[in-house]
């Protein structure tokens, strides 16, 4: 398909040409998925410049400006302490993307290394491992994350954890029957051939051929954490307050919103967009890389 | 078949092993136990000797391999250990709460099934023409709204709406069945429909690769109506990848239990585990993560029969 045109083209052009040769090849094929693409370019401009466009203190609550309906004032209201809620929304992007990138990072790359290992070995330790793996599996997702929270307590540095962790298998068992597949090749055949190592083989030659895999998992993966992230701040074991974390805002929404549906409306939006606008951009990026669903 | 039955059988036993041991070792990996945990939350200093006590009474003196024994024999006995926040016996609280969950799940998996499939079907066969779009719209959204989310919007609507009042109490599957599908048909909407998107995605895009295999210009070329093709060959082979994401969906269907049993409150199980994390009873927490876990392999395991039932290919292999 069109990336692959670009790809094999001879080296004429700077690298930052052929880069955005390939986003607009990219968006020409799939606009639905490069919009999806813009959404969470937006998402992490707005969560960089934060202090810079939030109207009000995200943390500053005042009294008298409580249950605010929206008003040119305040744009997306106030909540039940007068906070201004755009604000708080803003701020809530910082944490979301911090959360959802990092953990869906560790996770996945943590998963994919493990995968190719275990799947290139083979034999014993790949029996071994991925019993571990299904293991791993038969705990309900958001369960393990909850419970790794509650033993090691609630800091963004855990509550990253504790998404990512439950992420390895699935990752893992995505590059292991790649990397199964890669191993027969000829390629890695003649690589061995000419002595090269185990680690040499992984890493520099297995490796670099689960790229597209390996974005489509992250960017998979991503919309999972972000939407992780959420469900874990409205049970109230997320990352912990000061922080504004659009889930805990719709946790301390649910009490009043009856008489504030505001307090409940926009953060639900604001978490939608973001997991919207990673699972289309997974999809699109799947559809263009992975050759065996080309088709449909 | 019987081979079949008895090789998955024996698999699932060590993984069944290992995922209650990893739940063992995550609730014993931090330093200091249970007993400085209550002693310090009743009265915010520890007595050693009231320490020692405790630590006596729960066993925690004894060396962590025979801790670790005589936790996984009581688990094989049905024993979970007591609350320690009502000291009642904890696989007592959980099937109590059992028949709550049971009904939301089910009726969760029931929706899922009646919905997702023939979604993938209409959306497969008029695949680019007006009702694929349409249904692709409605299942790229379902996967996108966090199911909190929509729950909420859902109760607002109806509050704003029909003056709508959630229950007291709710009915179950088992004591008033009418009453149960009525009052939890929302919050099993609002727990399966995104379950119930990917699983019609998951049918289109397999009921679109089989529909270009062979035999099916075969069935084709040989007369069968469009109906005959579609419904008894393709579908056949279609639902394949469906059913053994169906088993999946369980275990993520637990997880979404405990989201939606805080917004509708439902004494569920879910509920329970947030309860026991929010009372610090570690022992209960324990108790529901093992239960689900336990949940989650049987059901993998029932998914793999059922597959193996409908496959020929896998009972061979």
């Amino acid at each position: 398909m069109a990336t692959t045109a670009i790809a094999i083209q001879p080296k004429k052009k700077s690298p930052l040409r052929s880069a955005w040769n390939t986003v607009w090849a990219f968006s020409k094929a799939k606009p639905l998925g490069a919009a999806a693409g813009v959404i969470l370019i937006v998402m992490i401009i707005i969560a960089i410049i934060a202090p810079l466009i939030e109207p009000y203190n995200p943390l500053d609550s005042n009294v008298q400006e409580r249950f605010q309906a929206p008003s040119w004032k305040h744009l997306m209201g106030t909540d039940n302490l007068g906070r201004d809620l755009l604000s708080r929304i803003i701020e809530g992007t910082r944490i979301a993307l911090l959360v959802g990138i990092l953990s869906s990072f560790i996770g996945t790359t943590a998963g994919i290394i493990l995968g190719i290992i275990s799947g290139y070995l083979g034999g014993r330790f790949d029996l071994y491992f991925q019993r571990l793996m299904d293991m791993i599996m038969s705990f309900p997702y958001l369960i393990l994350a909850m419970a790794i929270v509650v033993v090691f307590g609630g800091s963004i540095f855990n509550v990253i954890m504790a998404i990512a962790f439950p992420m390895i298998p699935t990752a893992n068992r995505v590059s292991r029957s790649v990397a199964m597949s890669l191993k027969e090749t000829t390629f890695i055949e003649s690589a061995r051939a000419v002595g090269a190592g185990q680690t040499r083989i992984i890493f520099r030659h297995i490796l670099p051929n689960t790229v597209a895999i390996y974005l489509i998992v992250l960017t998979s993966a991503l919309g999972n954490s972000i939407l992780a992230e959420a469900s874990l701040s409205f049970l109230n074991l997320g990352v912990p307050p000061p922080h504004p974390s659009w889930g805990r805002a719709l946790n301390e929404a649910m009490q009043y919103f009856y008489t504030s549906p505001w307090m409940a409306i926009f953060p639900g939006i604001a978490i939608s967009l973001a997991v919207f606008g990673a699972n289309l951009l997974g999809d699109a990026l799947r559809d263009v890389w992975d050759p065996r669903l080309k088709r449909i | 078949m019987k081979a079949y039955i008895l090789k998955r059988l024996l698999w699932a036993i060590p993984t069944l092993l290992g995922s209650v041991t990893i739940v063992f070792i995550l609730m014993n990996i931090l330093p200091g136990d249970i007993a400085q945990i209550l002693l310090a939350s009743e009265s915010g200093r520890i007595d050693p000797q009231q320490y020692e006590i405790l630590r006596q009474q729960l066993g925690l003196n004894l060396p962590l391999w025979q801790q670790y024994w005589n936790w996984l024999s009581g688990l094989f006995r049905g024993d979970f250990g007591a609350s320690l926040w009502t000291g009642r016996p904890v696989l007592g609280e959980i099937v109590h709460r059992l028949p709550y969950t049971g009904s939301l799940v089910i009726l969760s998996v029931a929706l899922t099934i009646i919905t997702a499939i023939p979604i993938g079907i209409i959306s497969a066969i008029y695949q680019d023409k007006w009702p694929d779009y349409v249904l692709r719209v409605l299942v790229i959204g379902g996967i996108a709204i966090p199911n909190f989310w929509f729950g909420l919007m859902a109760l607002l609507f109806l509050v704003l709406a029909f003056r709508y009042h959630a229950p007291l109490g709710y009915a179950t599957l088992w004591t008033d069945p009418l009453a149960a599908i009525q009052q939890l048909a929302l919050p099993a909407f609002t727990l399966g429909f995104r379950s119930a998107a990917s699983s019609a995605r998951m049918m289109r895009s397999s009921m679109l690769e089989v529909l270009r295999e062979d035999y099916i210009r075969t069935a084709r070329s040989k007369g069968l109506t469009e109906r005959a093709v579609v419904y008894i060959h393709g579908l056949r082979n279609a639902i394949l990848p469906v059913v053994t994401m169906f088993g999946m969906q369980i275990a993520f269907l637990f997880s979404g239990t405990v989201i939606i049993e805080t917004v509708f409150n439902i004494p569920g199980i879910g509920l329970l585990i947030l309860d026991a994390i929010n009372h610090r009873d570690i022992i209960l927490v324990e108790g529901c993560v093992v239960f689900m876990v336990i949940v989650v392999l049987v059901t993998n395991l029932l998914t793999d029969l059922v597959y193996g039932w409908i496959d020929p290919r896998i009972r061979y292999s």
